[in-house]
């Protein structure tokens, strides 16, 4: 029985984000959620981030809107007007859960506060995920992924040392909003498990600059403990004093990250020197003092140059498939460095079952999409639907959840309030 | 329920849920440390020949190496427990098996097959603890071929193709300066243990999870595989990745430009004319607010090395904090680039959120910790103890926990089995 494979089967989510927090109703909603996004008419601006389906601009094309919209249900709604607000307080009535990424005032401009909802459905988790927070100087400061980053400290521990000058780089891929969803789905869970056990909701005001700023590694213990700030450096971790490079390119093009190198142990590091030999080079790296990489853990400067020197040799004249599967198969946690397609021609993932085929209705056929963050056993994560069309659920949505007849509905579609 | 409460005298949401935690390094001890903040008993046990590998990592306090300095192992560790113990030896196995019996989760992030080894695996736990959750993170996962591969954050990241996505155009990958995907394996491990225990507090079910930390990072790259799925289009081409700018050029000015000071340097995003015209206006550059090559947005990009010029004329001089908040003011989203020294000195924002805080540790003294990036109404986190000393809680659990006679805790740590 379906029911009782859903973590969330119990939950209805009304998920009002834009791009900052869209992820996180898509994490409950493959989860088994009934995510319900409540849109303007004219649509959530996701719909109009690229790229396009067969590059056909549109509001029911975008890749963005696909991905992360999976599961979910849309009805249109315009909270700006007064029938518009009271149909959203009705649904709040029926929800566990609101999602909601506004600036700082919007929903109570609109006239919808947290003491109301507390008197009404005291259940009820209302999560706002902003740039910065509700409260404090830049609480009505303009985020974007780029300036997200830039604050929070990854950018300045990414970037070039080659290239002296440069500027520091920002990672492509949406990492800042990423990141600010995860801990809006973790903080709006924990929230869940606390309302289990006491029948009461929570207001959660999760910050996308706080949630970025404590997932920088060691940076913050190396200011708090030492007083250092570390310097980026090409294509490896940012540290005090300069380390070798770490990705090294092979004679077919592709490229290997060396890391966990020296091991921890002799016999890998001994199978390690056996490979670099097998050039008929590196007898240097026998001596005793090479060994104390490993027994000592010594880092030291020279020796570690010294090492990857030879490591980096080795790599530049070998494939890099082989080198990947050799230096696994010795216990080296080295890896690829891969485009993100790359990883649909590794087996690997299909026979996990992570790339899945989702049916698009609209378009008479069905496509891949990337998978499960998670395998579960009992409750596994799936794809229910293709991402919603622009109000396609208003009929069931309002009809199922606030008893509205079709002449209703009717009438709010020609007020234009749905 | 009652729930144990934080020095402000909040609820703990995660109060009575036990943790054995047999993670170490970064993803691990990041899901564990979420639950130990928001109150859960978190047992870490570890081996005392070969302890947690960052015990042994920098930066340490007062630059003195020792198994209770690190700062880094603070950091990751605060309010969680210590326990020693030789699983090797039969009474260290009985001491691990009574332990689950009394917990609700069980992690781990060792290489896939050492549970099986230890006689340990999912099937084996249930019979000791039925509704037992089990939370495994490994490189690739505990299915398909490249199940015994294993990973380190760097290694993670260069597989699932965010180190790819992170460089300048057409140059050597950047990367990323750190292990952020060992925080985003974390996540997901969090995420994925609050759905379990919403699960199981609705039907009395445990089960078993398996992550694989590449596969977290996939899910990141969720987009550009629909792109690749769907239009066939590469994330390896020409151009990629964009570095600064913005993805598919949608917009411009989107850039980290540099400012007055040593690595001083401020992103801006302008998205639109209004936001252009202020832009220039603030910048007092009217004469690129009347160029005909910048007059729309698709002028600015099809224009972009020359627009970019001309404003990095307009700001190398400039203090980039003065600008942010200039820019700030006119509604522009603007951020300097922030290292960590700057994230704990310099920022007001995290100042008034009070995000650091600090915790005595008995070995090292009181040092700063980054706190729980969100703000619940009626729930709280905790920052209550430092990460603990290697065994500091080993007779708590054995006596008071497990109720081993004193004759038996006497043998056991006269041969080391804690």
């Amino acid at each position: 029985m379906i029911t009782q494979t859903c973590a969330l089967n119990d939950i209805i989510v009304l998920d009002l984000t834009d791009e900052k927090g869209v992820y996180t109703g898509k994490l409950l909603a493959d989860m088994g959620a009934t995510v319900i996004r409540i849109e303007p008419i004219s649509g959530n601006k996701t719909r109009s981030i690229g790229p396009f389906y067969m590059d056909q601009i549109s509001q029911e094309s975008s890749l963005y809107d696909w991905y992360n919209n999976t599961s979910k249900k849309s009805i249109t709604l315009d909270i700006s007007t007064d029938r518009g607000m009271e149909i959203l307080k009705d649904l709040c009535l029926k929800a566990d859960i609101i999602l909601e990424s506004f600036d700082d005032d919007y929903l109570r401009d609109c006239g919808l506060t947290y003491e109301y909802i507390v008197e009404k459905n005291s259940k009820l988790i209302w999560t706002a995920i902003t740039g910065f927070g509700r409260t404090g100087p830049y609480a009505n400061y303009k985020t974007s992924d780029l300036v997200a980053l830039s604050l929070g400290g990854p950018v300045a521990s990414c970037g070039y040392d080659h290239l002296p000058g440069s500027p520091p780089i920002c990672p492509d891929g949406w990492a800042g909003y990423y990141t600010g969803s995860h801990y809006a789905a973790i903080s709006t869970l924990v929230a869940l498990i606390y309302r289990d056990m006491t029948n009461k909701g929570q207001f959660i005001d999760v910050s996308i600059h706080e949630a970025i700023s404590s997932s920088t590694e060691a940076a913050l213990p190396m200011f708090f403990y030492q007083n250092n700030v570390p310097l980026r450096q090409t294509g490896r971790h940012h540290s005090i004093i300069p380390t070798p490079p770490a990705i090294y390119k092979c004679i077919d093009g592709g490229m290997i990250h060396v890391f966990g190198t020296p091991p921890q142990d002799l016999n890998r590091w001994g199978k390690l020197l056996e490979w670099i030999q097998e050039t008929g080079e590196g007898s240097e790296l026998l001596q005793p003092k090479y060994e104390e990489m490993v027994t000592k853990r010594n880092r030291d400067s020279g020796l570690m140059f010294t090492l990857f020197t030879h490591i980096g040799r080795l790599i530049n004249s070998l494939d890099s498939e082989y080198v990947f599967n050799r230096a696994q198969s010795i216990g080296l946690p080295w890896g690829l460095v891969r485009a993100p397609e790359e990883n649909v021609l590794d087996d690997h993932f299909w026979e996990r079952g992570f790339f899945v085929n989702i049916e698009h209705e609209s378009l008479d056929k069905s496509l891949f999409y990337p998978g499960a963050p998670y395998v579960f056993q009992k409750t596994p994560w799936r794809i229910r639907n293709s991402s919603p069309y622009l109000g396609q659920d208003n009929n069931e949505v309002y009809k199922e959840m606030l008893n509205l007849t079709n002449m209703d509905i009717e009438l709010l579609k020609e007020k234009k309030i749905i | 329920m009652i729930f144990n409460h934080n020095d402000i005298g909040e609820p703990l949401p995660l109060s009575g849920i036990r943790v054995v935690d047999l993670t170490w390094i970064v993803a691990g001890p990041q899901t564990t440390r979420i639950f130990a903040d928001l109150g859960a008993e978190v047992i870490k046990v570890e081996y005392k020949e070969s302890p947690d590998y960052i015990r042994g990592a920098p930066p340490f306090a007062e630059n003195i190496p020792g198994e209770n300095r690190s700062g880094f192992f603070n950091n990751l560790n605060r309010n969680k427990k210590s326990l020693t113990l030789n699983v090797m030896h039969p009474d260290g196995m009985d001491v691990l098996k009574n332990l689950i019996s009394v917990s609700d989760v069980l992690i781990e992030n060792f290489s896939s097959k050492v549970l099986d080894r230890w006689g340990l695996n999912y099937e084996e736990q249930k019979k000791i603890k039925p509704d037992i959750i089990y939370l495994s993170l490994s490189g690739f996962g505990h299915s398909g071929s490249k199940q015994d591969y294993t990973t380190w954050g760097p290694t993670a990241q260069a597989l699932s193709g965010l180190t790819y996505m992170s460089g300048s155009p057409d140059e050597f990958p950047a990367g990323w300066g750190y292990s952020f995907l060992d925080h985003t394996a974390g996540y997901y491990g969090a995420i994925a243990l609050l759905l379990a225990l919403h699960h199981r507090n609705n039907t009395g079910e445990g089960q078993s999870i398996d992550i694989s930390q590449v596969e977290t990072g996939m899910v990141l790259t969720g987009t550009y595989l629909l792109d690749y799925f769907v239009n066939g289009r590469k994330y390896r081409r020409p151009g990629n990745p964009p570095g600064n700018r913005a993805r598919f050029d949608i917009v411009a000015p989107h850039n980290i430009y540099r400012c007055l000071g040593e690595d001083k340097w401020i992103a801006i995003v302008v998205s639109n004319n209004e936001e252009w015209g202020k832009f220039c206006i603030s910048l007092e550059r009217l004469d690129l607010l009347n160029n005909d090559l910048f007059t729309t947005n698709e002028l600015r990009i099809t224009n972009q090395d020359l627009l970019d010029k001309e404003i990095s004329k307009s700001l190398i001089d400039r203090n980039s904090l003065e600008l942010m908040h200039m820019l700030q003011k006119e509604g522009i989203s603007a951020g300097i680039v922030q290292n960590a020294k700057d994230r704990v000195t310099d920022d007001p924002q995290l100042k008034s959120r009070e995000y650091f805080q600090t915790i005595e540790h008995p070995e090292i003294g009181t040092y700063e910790f980054d706190g729980f990036p969100a703000k619940f109404s009626d729930i709280g986190y905790r920052m209550e103890r430092s990460s603990p000393i290697l065994g500091q809680d080993s007779k708590y659990v054995i006596s008071d926990l497990l109720g081993y006679p004193k004759k038996d805790i006497d043998l056991m740590e006269s041969e080391e089995v804690f």
